[in-house]
C-alpha cells in the first residue's frame, strides 16, 4: 500500500478532532440514537432505502458512550473511506463529519459505494448486466448513494475498455425507473426528491445539504482523473488533455464548493454541546472551567453553568460571575427540537420536578426528527416514571434499554430492583401537591419545591436565584432567611452579598456583579417597549 | 456419499422436533390460563382476524386447542417468541375464518396447555363467543400518535384489515413534514367521503369525495379557527366540524400529567357543493362552548357537547359538558339548510356535576353512546373517563360495565351495521391507548371487549410507543391519492370557503 504514512496520520488526525477537537460530535450522535441489539431492529432499520447503511452507522456510533471508543471506530471507518478514494477525500468527508445534522450513514453509505463498485468490477463474473439485479440490492442496502456505484462501474468498464457509449444512458435510465418504482411501491408517503437524495443521510430527512451529492460528485471526478490511458473502441476522454484537465479542475471546483461549507463553522454552537456532553457525563468542574474562559452568550449556555454551579454548590456565590441571559438563565421555556430543552430537563432532573422533567425529556425525544429514540433520554423517561410509579411504562422503555449494549446493565438493574437512588431521589424530592406548571411563575414553584423539602438545598438555590434573574427584589430580601437558616453556608454566599450591596444601594455600588445584570436587563426591556 | 441424505435427516429430524402433539400427561388445574390478552369469554365476530395471544412469559412452550360448538377444530402449537413474550398461538388465518364461520351463534371452546420447566398444565378452558351478528366491514381507520407532551413526534392515520393482520399508512408526518394532522373521519365507515385536516403553517382541509380530493382553508374570522372534530350529515354534502382552540397544561405533582382544553370553540356546517361555512347564532356563542358534533341517523337532528366559558387553566376543573341536539333541516338544491330554533338538553353536566362528551348516535337510530368524565371537554386526558350508553327512545342511560375500567376509555365509534363499536382505553398501561371491539346486545349492553388482535400481541404491543387515536370503522380500503395530497399540501393554495349566517 502507498502512502501507509499518510492513512495513520489521516487515522490519527480524525481521532484527535473526534476525542480531543470535538468531543461533542460523538456524544450528540450517540444521544439521538439507541441502537438496540435484536432482529427485530435489523428488519425494521432494513424497511427504507438506505437501510443497511443506517444499521451499520448506528451500530458504529452506540461506542460513542465511551468517549474514546466511539472517536476510535469513527476514525476507523473514516480512515477506510480515505483507503478506499484517497486522503484528500478522507479529509473532505470531514465536512460532513463536522455538522452533526448528517448522519454517519452518509459516509457509510458512501464506503459500500465504492467497495461494492470496486469488488464488482474485480470479480470477472460478474458483468454489467448483473446490475439489474445488483443495483435495485444495492439501492435498497445503502440508498441513493449507490447512484456512486454505478458511476464508479461504468468508469471501471471504461476504464477496461468494455464500455459502450449507450451504456450510461441505459443505466440511468434504468436508475430512474427502479427508484420511481421503489418508491411507488414501498415507501409512497416519502416526497420524491428523498427517494434520490436520500431518506436516512440526514437528520432531519427532509433536508438534503449540498455535501450529499459534492462530496460523491468529487469521488467520481477523482476516479476519472486518475483513470490511466487505455485504448477503447470508442474514443476515450483520456485521450484528450483537455478532457482530463477539465476533470482536475471539477474535481478541485467542488473541492472548494465542500470547502466552502465549512465558512459557517458554529464554534459557539460546538462549545454548547460541549457543555451538554460534561453535564451529561456530570463533569461539572470542567463546565465552569471552560465558562471561565469563555461563555457562550446564549441561554442554554447560561442553565448548564448555573445547572454545574448548582451541583458544585456554587451557585450563590458566584452565579453573576457568569453571563446570565434573562430570567430564562436557569430554566427555560418548553421548546419544540432536540436540544434546547436538554440544560432544563437536567436541571428539573436534578431538583427533583419529576414530572417537569419527564416532560421535557418526553418532547426532546420526541423532536428527534428521524423518529430514532435516545438512550440518553430513554433511561431518564424510565426513572422518571418508576418515580411516578407508573411502574407499566417504564418498563416498556427499560426493555428497549436492556437490548442495547452500554445501557443495559442499569435497565436490568432497574427491572430486577424497580429502584435506584435517583428514583429514590426523586421520589424524595418530588412536590407533595399537586398544581398546574406556570412557566411565569417558575420562581414561586422552585420555592414550593423547597418548601417540600427544606434539605433540597438546589432548589433553595435556583429559587433565590430565579428571583434574582426575574429583579424580584423584595421577595429575595424576604426569602434571603431561608438561605442562612437552611442553606448550611459558614458565611452568606458572596453572591448574595453582592445582590444585597446592589440593591441597597439602588444599583450605584461599585464593583457589583449583580448591578450590570439589572442595568443590561432594564436596557433590554426598555428597548424593547414602543 | 449421499450428500442429500446428510442434509435431509437433520432437516427432517428439526422439523419433527418442531411439530408438538397434544400434551398427553398435563397435570390438570381449575385456573384460567394465564394468556394475553385476556380472550376469555369475548364475543367476536365471525370473519375477525385470529385471536392470537400469548402464553404466561415464563413459560417454556404452549398448546392450544380450539373446539368449535357446531363442530371444526383446530390445534395450534406455541411459536417460540424472543424476549420476554412468552411463546404464542400463531394461529392459521385460514383455518381460524372457517372454524368462526362454521360456528356463528355458537361458542368456541378453548384449551390452553402450558410447558413450565418440562411439565405441562392444563389450564381451565373457556370459550369464545361467535356473534351471530356480522361485522361487514373492511377494517379500522386511525391514527397513531406518541402520547407525549408538546411535540407530537411522528405521526401517522393508518388502516386495519380487521379480517387479518394487514395495516397501511393512509398518511404520515412523512408526507406532510413537521405537520400535525387531526384524525380521518368518513361518511359513517364509507371512506368515499372523508376529510381530515392537518395543521400548522401550510395546514388545511382535507376533503375528497368520489375520489375527487379538495383542500380548503375553513378557517373564516367568523369561525375563528379551521374545522377538527368532524361528523359527515347522512346525505354525504354536510359536514359538521367544530373550529376550536385547543391548550395544554402540565401538573407537577405525582397523580396526573396533564390537562388537555379546549380554549374556545365553535360549531360551523360546510356545504361541500357550495363551500359555504354555515354559520349558527346559537353556535357562535362566545359564552358558551359547543363541540364534538355528530349527526342523528336520520340526518334531521346535531347532537353535540356544550359547556359554559371558563378561564383556563384557572378554572379547568369547571368544565362540564352537557350533551344537546338542535333540529337540523339539510333543505335541497332550492333552499339552504335550517337549524333549530332551540337547544334540547339530553344530559346535563352542571346539574349532575360531570362532563358528558364525544357523542355517537348509533347508525340505526336506536342508541347514543358518549363518554362522562368528571369535568373536561377533552376526555381522553381524564382517569375516570368511561362509556355509557342511552336508550333514544326512553333516554335512559346507563354505564357499559363490561368495556369500563379504573383508566380512561373514550373515542369510540360504531360499526356501518350498528351492532359493533371499537373504542380506545389505557386500562393497560395508564398511558398508552389500545383498541378494544365490542358488540352491542338488544337490550344495550356491551359484551366483553377484546383487544384489537395482532400476530404475538404482547411483543407487539409492549414494543409499540404509539397510541391509538380516534378509531373509526371502514367499509372498504381507504384509496387517497398520497402523490396528490402531497403535491397539494405542499403547493400551499388552499379553496377558499365563504361564511354564511344562516340565522
Amino acid at each position: 500500500m502507498k502512502n501507509k504514512g499518510m492513512y495513520l496520520l489521516y487515522g490519527l488526525l480524525t481521532f484527535g478532532l473526534l476525542y480531543f477537537w470535538h468531543p461533542e460530535i460523538v456524544n450528540y450522535h450517540e444521544q439521538n440514537q439507541l441502537f438496540l441489539w435484536t432482529a427485530d431492529y435489523f428488519t425494521n432499520s432494513l424497511a427504507l432505502p438506505g437501510g443497511l447503511a443506517d444499521w451499520l452507522s448506528e451500530g458504529m456510533v452506540q461506542f460513542g458512550y465511551v468517549p474514546w471508543l466511539g472517536a476510535l471506530v469513527l476514525s476507523l471507518l473514516f480512515t477506510l473511506l480515505a483507503l478506499a478514494t484517497n486522503v484528500w477525500i478522507g479529509v473532505l468527508f470531514w465536512v460532513a463529519l463536522l455538522d452533526v445534522y448528517n448522519l454517519i450513514s452518509f459516509p457509510v453509505a458512501c464506503l459500500l459505494a465504492v467497495a461494492a463498485a470496486r469488488a464488482a468490477s474485480d470479480i470477472r463474473w460478474i458483468p454489467l448486466s448483473a446490475d439489474l439485479l445488483l443495483w435495485p440490492a444495492l439501492y435498497w442496502l445503502i440508498g441513493p448513494m449507490a447512484v456512486l456505484y454505478a458511476s464508479l462501474r461504468m468508469i471501471r468498464q471504461y476504464q477496461a475498455g468494455t464500455l459502450r457509449a449507450w451504456h450510461p444512458l441505459l443505466y440511468l435510465i434504468y436508475i430512474l425507473a427502479i427508484v420511481l418504482i421503489l418508491h411507488r411501491m414501498f415507501f409512497p408517503q416519502w416526497p420524491l426528491a428523498s427517494a434520490f437524495l436520500g431518506l436516512n443521510y440526514c437528520r432531519a430527512p427532509m433536508l438534503h445539504p449540498s455535501c450529499h451529492w459534492l462530496l460523491p460528485l468529487t469521488v467520481m471526478l477523482a476516479a476519472l482523473v486518475r483513470l490511466p490511458r487505455k485504448e477503447s473502441r470508442w474514443a476515450t476522454l483520456k485521450e484528450s488533455s483537455l478532457a482530463s484537465r477539465l476533470f482536475l479542475i471539477a474535481s478541485a471546483v467542488t473541492s472548494l464548493g465542500v470547502l466552502w461549507s465549512l465558512k459557517d463553522y458554529p464554534a459557539e454552537s460546538y462549545e454548547v454541546l460541549r457543555q451538554d456532553m460534561l453535564v451529561r457525563q456530570e463533569r461539572w468542574d470542567e463546565v465552569i472551567a471552560r465558562a471561565e474562559k469563555h461563555q457562550p452568550q446564549i441561554n442554554m449556555s447560561s442553565e448548564y453553568v448555573n445547572l454545574a454551579l448548582g451541583m458544585k454548590g456554587q451557585l450563590a456565590a458566584r452565579m453573576f460571575q457568569f453571563y446570565q441571559s434573562g430570567p430564562d438563565a436557569l430554566i427555560m421555556r418548553s421548546m419544540s427540537d432536540n436540544m434546547s430543552n436538554m440544560a432544563s430537563a437536567e436541571a428539573f432532573y436534578r431538583l427533583g420536578m419529576v414530572n417537569s422533567a419527564l416532560r421535557y425529556y418526553s418532547d426532546l425525544q420526541e423532536s428527534i426528527i428521524n423518529r430514532r429514540k435516545s438512550g440518553r433520554l430513554e433511561r431518564r423517561i424510565a426513572v422518571c416514571q418508576l418515580a411516578n410509579g407508573r411502574t407499566a411504562v417504564a418498563r416498556k422503555h427499560l426493555d428497549l434499554l436492556r437490548h442495547s449494549l452500554f445501557y443495559r446493565a442499569e435497565a436490568e438493574e432497574l427491572i430486577q430492583n424497580g429502584t435506584n437512588a435517583d428514583v429514590q431521589r426523586l421520589q424524595r424530592l418530588r412536590y407533595r401537591t399537586d398544581m398546574l406548571y406556570d412557566y411565569p411563575e417558575i420562581d414561586k414553584m422552585l420555592g414550593l419545591l423547597f418548601v417540600n423539602n427544606p434539605e433540597n438545598r438546589l432548589a433553595l438555590e435556583y429559587f433565590l436565584g430565579q428571583l434574582l434573574l426575574k429583579g424580584d427584589v423584595q421577595n429575595f430580601m424576604a426569602h434571603l432567611s431561608w438561605a442562612q437558616q437552611y442553606g448550611g453556608y459558614a458565611a452568606m454566599p458572596a453572591g448574595y452579598q453582592d445582590a444585597l450591596r446592589t440593591i441597597q444601594s439602588h444599583g450605584q455600588a461599585a464593583g457589583t456583579l449583580y448591578g450590570p445584570y439589572v442595568k443590561k436587563m432594564l436596557s433590554a426591556n426598555s428597548s424593547q417597549k414602543p | 456419499m449421499n450428500y442429500k441424505k446428510l442434509l435431509i435427516g437433520p432437516c427432517l429430524m428439526a422439523a419433527l422436533a418442531g411439530c408438538h402433539h397434544r400434551p398427553t400427561d398435563a397435570a390438570l388445574t381449575d385456573a384460567l390460563p394465564p394468556i394475553y390478552p385476556d380472550y376469555t369469554d369475548v364475543t367476536i365476530p365471525a370473519d375477525i382476524a385470529p385471536l392470537d395471544f400469548n402464553g404466561a412469559p415464563e413459560a417454556e412452550d404452549l398448546y392450544v386447542v380450539i373446539q368449535g360448538e357446531k363442530g371444526g377444530r383446530l390445534e395450534v402449537s406455541g411459536s417460540p417468541s424472543r424476549e420476554d413474550s412468552g411463546p404464542w398461538a400463531d394461529i392459521d388465518i385460514e383455518d381460524w375464518h372457517r372454524l368462526t364461520a362454521q360456528n356463528v351463534g355458537a361458542d368456541l371452546t378453548v384449551t390452553a396447555y402450558m410447558r413450565y420447566q418440562g411439565r405441562w398444565t392444563q389450564y381451565r378452558s373457556f370459550p369464545i363467543h361467535v356473534s351471530s351478528q356480522p361485522l361487514e366491514d373492511y377494517g379500522l381507520t386511525y391514527r397513531l400518535i406518541p402520547p407525549g407532551y408538546e411535540v407530537g413526534g411522528y405521526i401517522g392515520i393508518y388502516q386495519r384489515d380487521l379480517h387479518s393482520f394487514r395495516q397501511d399508512p393512509i398518511l404520515t408526518i412523512d408526507a406532510v413534514p413537521q405537520h400535525c394532522m387531526n384524525c380521518h373521519t368518513a361518511l359513517r365507515a364509507d371512506p368515499s367521503h372523508f376529510t381530515s385536516h392537518i395543521r400548522g403553517e401550510k395546514g388545511g382541509t382535507l376533503v375528497q369525495i368520489d375520489g375527487h380530493q379538495r383542500w380548503l382553508n375553513t378557517r373564516t374570522p367568523e369561525s375563528g379557527s379551521a374545522g377538527s372534530y368532524a361528523d359527515w350529515h347522512p346525505g354525504g354534502r354536510y359536514i359538521a366540524y367544530s373550529a376550536n382552540v385547543a391548550g395544554q397544561h402540565f401538573f407537577v405533582g405525582p397523580y396526573k400529567p396533564i390537562e388537555v382544553y379546549h380554549r374556545t370553540s365553535h360549531l360551523v356546517v360546510l356545504d361541500t357543493q357550495t363551500d359555504e361555512l354555515l354559520l349558527d347564532s346559537l353556535l357562535m356563542q362566545p359564552e358558551v362552548l359547543p363541540i364534538f358534533p355528530a349527526f342523528s341517523a336520520k340526518g334531521n337532528t346535531l347532537y353535540y357537547s356544550v359547556s359554559r366559558y371558563c378561564e383556563m387553566p384557572l378554572e379547568y376543573e369547571k368544565v362540564k359538558c352537557s350533551i344537546v341536539g338542535m333540529a337540523f333541516d339539510a333543505g335541497d338544491d332550492t333552499r339552504r339548510p335550517r337549524f333549530g330554533e332551540q337547544v334540547d338538553t339530553l344530559l346535563n353536566g352542571e346539574r349532575d356535576d360531570c362532563s358528558y362528551v364525544l357523542v355517537r348516535p348509533s347508525y340505526d337510530g336506536r342508541w347514543l353512546m358518549y363518554t362522562r368524565c368528571c369535568r373536561s371537554n377533552f376526555p381522553i386526558a381524564q382517569r375516570d373517563a368511561d362509556l355509557w350508553m342511552m336508550d333514544l327512545q326512553t333516554r335512559r342511560t346507563w354505564p357499559l360495565e363490561a368495556v369500563n375500567s379504573s383508566e380512561t376509555e373514550s373515542f369510540h365509534n360504531w360499526s356501518s351495521n350498528s351492532h359493533w363499536f371499537v373504542y380506545a382505553s389505557k386500562v393497560e398501561d395508564t398511558m398508552y391507548t389500545r383498541l378494544y371491539l365490542s358488540s352491542i346486545t338488544d337490550e344495550g349492553q356491551a359484551t366483553k371487549p377484546f383487544l384489537l388482535p395482532q400476530k404475538n400481541p404482547r411483543k407487539f404491543y409492549h414494543a409499540l410507543f404509539d397510541a391509538y387515536n380516534v378509531p373509526d370503522f371502514t367499509r372498504q380500503p381507504v384509496e387517497l391519492d398520497i402523490n396528490e395530497a402531497r403535491k397539494k399540501f405542499e403547493s400551499g393554495e388552499r379553496e377558499v370557503v365563504k361564511a354564511v349566517w344562516v340565522k
